[in-house]
């Protein structure tokens, strides 16, 4: 289950956030309060004056929403897809068993309450009585069911499925070669832990005990997609406005490839009817377009890029209209566990030490992330304020490998020889050469050693990063999580984690105490035992913790509700966790632009 | 005539086929693929990708395959069989699905076939709606736009040689060729979304719903930032050619005869201070049509320029041949156009040839 991003030096740190490639992974978890954080980014809230979201006596007309998500889907197939903007626009058309709030709590949606066996090892999830599709068909939890086996059917090769390894027989069914016979295929499918035993009943059973598999059943491999739909066109189905019966709030009303997604509420929806009229996805890549496009009030809801921070932050009305909050993405210094110097744990400390985190933050990257000392992000469930690496402290960090032995003879100075040749590779874009640059500077000022630049393609430093024998001796990696919870955190740094496996760490003493966080079902209790996990880990300093992205966004003010259910995450919107019924336009006070029908 | 349009058409085979294998070599001499471009994406699992590999075909050598050839060899096969073995490569099984027409399945548009994503629309709409026939028609906006224009201008300037109009006519020439395309596209955008109010900032639908018609609308602004420079250089073209012509003998002539002026530059000298113009504007049309990729994300236009940028930076090979050498297709069709309709001009080069 991982997926998440380790994104490559380059784009890790980049704060191409919107307009570019969004990250692929949809995440969600909120600022444990809204209030908390506006402290903490004091432009973006403002709470800005009568932004509540109070039934005022509206004009009449109609009221919709127009966001920028940035990339078009490259596949809107719930068993396929990946990014942060796939996501976003399933999320409006299907309903999986549970659903994420925006503070990243899993609350009932098409079952209204599940249940875990004593042992850990299933849950049964009981479904609403007279759920529906779009059209108006009864869904059920054989539905679900197939969407499950859909997932983890080797001829449907779907990004993330692995996400459900811990149901029986996944593993073995999605390992199997996509060339065996149909009756192979099936029976492998038959023996996948997914039964709906009937019309609103689903089990699933799992390899091991396992806690944290709620949050699971939110992820949207599990959505329902129509199998009736899906026959008929099992690879393209999706890509126009009927494919998707779904069984969400909303459904789609307009597609246009390469423009606009457009949806309206769903009759058939079992929950509260929305206050919106219609929401409008547009996919414009070109930031300085979409930005225009905002400032003429033909969208409500942008991403900013860095390039227009001075314009927004200048003007009077748009500094207003600037929101910005964390992001579930959190970036650190990979140093190979494997390769000296950083095979002694004393070296790697000092280089956390070493590191300037807040001129690299404010200066090089212009203020587009928080500096970060711990993992797990603020927002997200997990997150321990007393689990922090130490700091910026130069004196500290050459006293440290002075005493770890790697000084010179009078123990005054830093003994480069002993340390070794220190290479830094990372991706070499144009915007990476300054910042790495600054880093490289930064090691050799601390401890009067050179610090080797190796820039390398894009390509080539992904495919280097990939596996523990290639993976250079210091880069930077982010992750993006895909579920707001510590276990998605945590699990890549188990031995057999996709980090772990490319900077060389392996703790079994890490690894013991996941294993009994996850095998937790009371989930109070299991945070706790995550957290003692997260403190193993990061005393280990595995890597140097640096500093976690933010989004930026301008929002209308007319707009009511988005800002107050942000998630902390890399959503493709700021609210798309949130209550969506809820939002609202306040008609009064929309610009000339603004749709009448 | 029917012998120099033959040999002319045959030696295009030759010319796609190098494109190909150039553009083949150079995209996989590239680092990484199809499934390499995020590293924090599931697919950049080795295993995955092994699997995806070998659905695709892309775990067989790029050009020979000496591995079956030596284990057709031990097996005697015949000379058929083992040219077979050595040709099972992904570039000869291109070239061969090619032949067939199938530019096989996109990897990054995953369930969809390169020749559906560029010349079929959705299901239902006709045909011109495709990504081809959206990006031919804006392609063709624009070259009636760059003629109108850049004839119009140029000939203004050259017969008002060393004026004021000349001058004028001359700085925007040159200026608006010098700007780059995106540049261009965002000042479009300003001044006539943005200041004037003339047009939405996002470009409405090139065809209409209902009737599928084009929207010349939406169409104007991209088609008119595209033709900005290519109108520049038909400009200049247009007024060096005339000036040219207005110094030649026969121009004199038809001025001591007595000739109307309208007569003289319409007959004597515009026809024959077009031949440099059109032998350019089959190329144009060829830029124009593949030249907007940038205009096409700019202007949000669901084209085949966006499509074969987007193609390059994820590494979509089949997307990239499909597109490539469908504009070399594109430009060898201009040129041999141009090549035929110089002709007509011009009977000479028929005959030298």
């Amino acid at each position: 289950m991982k997926k998440l991003l380790l994104i490559a030096v380059a784009a890790a740190m980049l704060v191409g956030l919107f307009g570019c490639t969004p990250p692929p992974a949809p995440t969600a978890v909120p600022p444990t309060q809204a209030p908390a954080q506006a402290t903490k980014a004091p432009e973006a809230t403002k709470a800005p004056e009568p932004t509540k979201p109070a039934p005022t006596a509206a004009p009449a007309g109609v009221k919709v929403l127009r966001i920028n998500i940035g990339t078009w889907p490259d596949v809107l197939d719930p068993q396929k897809s990946s990014f942060v903007g796939e996501i976003a626009v399933l999320q409006m058309v299907y309903e999986g068993l549970v659903r994420l709030n925006e503070k990243g709590e899993v609350v009932p949606g098409a079952a209204e309450k599940w249940e875990t066996a004593s042992d850990g090892k299933s849950m049964t999830f009981h479904l609403r009585a007279g759920l529906k599709r779009a059209d108006g068909t009864p869904l059920t939890a054989k539905d679900f069911e197939y969407a499950y086996k859909r997932l983890v059917d080797p001829r449907v090769q779907g990004e993330y499925n692995t996400l459900i390894d811990d149901v029986v027989g996944a593993v073995e069914a999605r390992s199997m070669d996509p060339k065996s016979s149909d009756a192979d295929i099936q029976k492998a499918l038959d023996k996948v832990g997914v039964k709906a035993t009937d019309d609103r009943t689903l089990v699933v059973t799992f390899n091991k005990p396992v806690g944290y598999w709620a949050m699971i059943a939110y992820t949207w491999v599990g959505w329902p997609s129509d199998p009736k739909i899906v026959a008929k066109d099992p690879e393209n189905w999706w890509n126009k406005a009927e494919g998707h019966n779904g069984n969400g709030p909303w459904k789609i009303s307009k597609y246009e490839e390469n423009k606009t997604i457009q949806f309206v509420p769903n009759p058939n929806y079992w929950g509260p009817k929305p206050k919106l009229d219609r929401i409008e996805f547009y996919f414009i890549t070109e930031s300085a377009v979409s930005f225009a496009a905002y400032q003429k009030g033909e969208l409500d809801v942008v991403g900013l890029a860095p390039e227009d921070l001075a314009t927004v932050q200048a003007d009077p009305v748009l500094s207003k209209e600037f929101f910005r909050g964390p992001a579930a993405w959190v970036t650190y210094m990979g140093m190979h566990n494997k390769k000296p110097p950083f095979t002694d744990k004393n070296v790697r400390e000092a280089f956390a030490m070493a590191f300037d985190r807040d001129t690299f933050v404010n200066d090089i990257l212009k203020g587009a992330a928080k500096t970060y000392l711990s993992w797990v992000p603020p927002g997200v469930p997990g997150y321990d304020p007393t689990a922090v690496q130490k700091g910026y402290d130069p004196e500290g960090a050459v006293k440290k490998l002075i005493d770890a032995g790697y000084g010179t003879p009078d123990g005054k100075k830093v003994d480069c020889k002993k340390l070794g040749e220190l290479k830094i590779t990372y991706s070499g874009t144009s915007r990476n050469h300054a910042r790495f640059q600054y880093i490289a500077g930064n090691f050799a000022k601390v401890f009067g050693c050179p610090v080797t630049l190796d820039p390398v393609d894009p390509t080539v430093f992904t495919s280097l990063v990939k596996k523990v024998e290639t993976a250079p001796q210091i880069f930077l990696l982010g992750w993006v999580q895909d579920y707001p919870h510590p276990q998605n955190w945590l699990f890549i740094m188990a031995c057999d984690g996709l980090f772990a496996n490319r900077i060389g760490y392996c703790n079994p003493e890490f690894d013991k105490a996941l294993a009994a966080a996850n095998a937790e079902t009371d989930q109070a209790k299991a945070i706790e035992l995550y957290k003692a996990a997260q403190k193993i880990f990061l005393n280990d300093y595995p890597g140097a913790m640096l500093y976690y992205n933010e989004n930026w966004y301008l929002i209308k003010p007319y707009v009511l509700g988005l800002k107050e259910h942000y998630s902390t995450s890399d959503a493709g919107w700021p609210g798309q966790f949130g209550p969506i019924e809820t939002y609202d336009i306040d008609l009064s006070k929309v610009g000339p632009g603004y749709p009448t029908k | 005539m029917s012998r120099f349009l033959i040999r002319r058409a045959l030696i295009n085979i030759p010319t796609l086929f190098v494109v190909a294998l150039v553009t083949f070599a150079i995209m996989h001499a590239t680092p990484g693929g199809p499934w390499d471009i995020d590293p924090g994406k599931r697919t950049a699992d080795p295993k995955f990708q092994e699997v995806l590999n070998r659905r695709y075909g892309l775990d067989k050598p790029l050009f020979l395959n000496t591995k079956a050839f030596e284990a057709a060899w031990a097996e005697r096969a015949n000379p058929l069989r083992l040219t077979q073995a050595l040709l099972d490569t992904q570039f000869w099984n291109y070239i061969w699905n090619l032949l067939h027409g199938d530019l096989g399945p996109s990897y990054r548009l995953r369930g969809r076939d390169v020749q559906e994503v560029m010349f079929f629309p959705e299901s239902g709409e006709p045909i011109w709606t495709s990504r081809f026939g959206t990006t031919a028609l804006i392609g063709i906006l624009a070259l009636l736009i760059a003629v109108t224009v850049g004839l119009s201008l140029g000939i203004i300037a050259a017969l008002k040689q060393n004026t004021i109009i000349d001058y004028t006519s001359l700085f925007f020439a040159t200026a608006a060729y010098g700007i780059p395309n995106f540049v261009l596209g965002i000042f479009m955008i300003l001044i006539f979304a943005v200041l004037l109010n003339l047009v939405p900032v996002m470009t409405p639908p090139i065809w209409f719903e209902d009737s599928h018609a084009p929207n010349l609308a939406a169409a104007f602004l991209p088609a008119l930032t595209l033709a900005v420079g290519p109108a520049a250089y038909l400009a200049r073209l247009t007024r060096s050619s005339m000036l040219e012509v207005m110094r030649q003998d026969y121009t004199r002539t038809a001025r001591a005869k007595g000739l109307a002026e309208r007569v003289v530059v319409g007959r004597h000298m515009l026809k024959n201070a077009l031949i440099p113009v059109v032998t350019v504007l089959g190329p144009a049309l060829a830029n124009l049509v593949t030249g907007s990729f940038i205009i096409e994300s700019l202007f949000q236009v669901n084209g085949i320029g966006r499509l074969y940028v987007e193609s390059i930076s994820r590494r979509d090979y089949s997307m990239i041949m499909g597109t490539t050498l469908f504009y070399a297709l594109l430009i060898v069709l201009a040129n041999m156009s141009v090549d035929i309709v110089y002709g007509v001009l011009d009977p000479r080069m028929r005959m030298a040839d």
